[in-house]
């Protein structure tokens, strides 16, 4: 229980990079120092790799860059 | 024991594209759409079949794979990716996955079109609310005939507490219609994102204002439906949603809804078929009927000519303007390219666009991020030649 709480209360400054799995380690793009310092933090990294190629998924642009009808010209 | 390396540190290295810079194969030449610039640049098919024939090899087994015959342009055709930041060296390819391009929309329809002439009777509460329902988020009203301010304001009136995120105006010049007017319009809908106002004295083009609204004053005459339908590089739209979308799905008329001026539900008002008056039929009743999403799925790759197209995955399709018109998978009518030549027809779109989209400093296909990868915009020597006609195009590789 101890330990759990000490993995928990770690400071932000926390070597997080040299706990993680080696495959997680081979990841340099993944934001690991944004990850809390908890036991599930391998965890959670491990899911943000298994998930990279679908996160563009369901993408949804704030605004809708299609157009809608297409009654202009090019050269009006 | 022995100690472990990182993996590759002993590979050659090889090129990998961004996943966001994705080639598209056309007839004569091929394009390289970057998906976040929201951009493309042409590329000659050699380079092409150098990027999905062999990818993640080493540049020297390329070039053995070509007999060295063509070693230096091969070396010209890596160095011209590097320039223009379509990819990188690295030692370990397979970090960097291909985007998937599964098309995906919580939304039973993405977009609308509400036609609008001095005849309509429609009632825009109910037609709005009904989107509303069905998680339309992006409208255009088309405003065929000479339109009061009044008007306008009372079809945003209806839409201000409504799910739209965005809203496109066209509509008839009317000397009400000044650019302070419609600019105090702006202010006071946000979701306003739009406005075309044709039939107008001269034309006159305002570039986006902050929040990206803008305004454009056009001398052609837009009086019906049948003026839609035109296919150019002006209607060309470089992001993912709509490249991911057009892998299986038809660009125009996937997850539309259309109502005409008389009130007839239609996938698009120039098509004939109708589902019911929105006065007596819901737009959902309408929706469920199994026709109704019967084009969603033609896809350029099914469309005749199109499929040979380098831009069939930028450009937005037209299903009710065909050049057979008893042929459902027919090539859109209004579209002048010629992908087997890689000419258009008309006059060029292409230069004018460009030139008028550096005189507003507003290019659609260089709306980049400021955030994002800077590129040496002045840099259009070598290879890369926009027309993609250049002579490595005449040296294409031969396996």
């Amino acid at each position: 229980m101890d330990d759990e709480m000490g993995d928990l209360i770690d400071p932000p400054e926390a070597d997080l990079f040299a706990r993680l799995t080696p495959e997680g380690q081979r990841l340099v793009p993944v934001p690991y120092r944004f990850l809390h310092a908890s036991p599930l933090a391998e965890k959670t990294l491990s899911r943000l790799v298994e998930s990279r190629p679908y996160r563009t998924t369901g993408y949804v642009c704030w605004t809708f860059r299609k157009p809608i009808s297409k009654c202009c010209g090019p050269d009006d | 024991m022995t100690e472990e390396t990182p993996a590759g540190e002993n590979r050659a290295p090889v090129f990998s594209l961004f996943a966001c810079c994705i080639p598209v194969r056309g007839a004569r030449r091929s394009v390289i759409c970057d998906l976040q610039r929201q951009s493309f640049q042409f590329i000659p098919n050699g380079l092409y079949e150098i990027l999905t024939e062999h990818p993640g090899k080493p540049i020297a087994e390329i070039q053995a794979a070509y007999d060295h015959e063509y070693d230096a342009e091969i070396e010209e055709y890596f160095d011209f990716l590097l320039r223009h930041e379509f990819g990188f060296w690295c030692r370990d390819p397979e970090r960097f996955p291909p985007l998937d391009l599964t098309w995906e929309a919580p939304e039973r329809i993405t977009n609308a079109i509400l036609d609008v002439d001095d005849r309509s009777r429609h009632d825009y509460g109910k037609i709005l609310a009904e989107l509303d329902d069905l998680g339309c988020k992006a409208l255009e009203v088309r405003c065929f005939h000479r339109c009061p301010l009044s008007e306008l304001k009372s079809i945003l009136e209806a839409a201000r507490h409504g799910r739209l995120r965005s809203i496109e105006l066209l509509a008839g010049y009317g000397p009400e219609l000044t650019p302070e007017a419609l600019g105090n319009l702006f202010k006071e809908h946000r979701r306003l994102s739009g406005v075309v106002i044709h039939s107008a004295p001269e034309k006159q083009r305002f570039p986006p204002d902050r929040a990206g609204v803008s305004l454009e004053y056009r001398t052609e005459v837009i009086d019906s439906p049948a003026c839609c339908g035109k296919i150019h590089p002006g209607y060309f739209v470089v992001d993912v949603a709509t490249f991911a979308e057009a892998q299986k799905h038809n660009t125009c008329l996937n997850r539309k809804l259309s109502v005409d001026a008389r009130g007839e539900i239609r996938n698009c008002p120039s098509l004939p078929r109708s589902f019911g008056n929105v006065r007596e039929v819901s737009l959902h009743s309408a929706l469920a009927q199994r026709d109704f999403t019967a084009l969603w799925s033609i896809n350029k790759d099914q469309i005749a000519i199109c499929k040979d197209c380098e831009f069939r995955y930028v450009c937005t399709d037209c299903r009710a303007y065909l050049r057979d018109a008893a042929d459902l998978y027919s090539k859109p009518s209004k579209c002048t390219y010629d992908p087997y030549t890689a000419e258009w027809r008309s006059p060029p779109a292409f230069s004018e666009k460009e030139k008028h989209d550096e005189e507003d400093g507003a290019s659609q296909q260089r709306a980049v991020p400021a955030s994002h990868r800077h590129r040496d915009e002045a840099d259009h020597g070598g290879p890369d030649h926009p027309d993609g006609h250049h002579h490595l195009r005449d040296r294409q590789p031969e396996p």
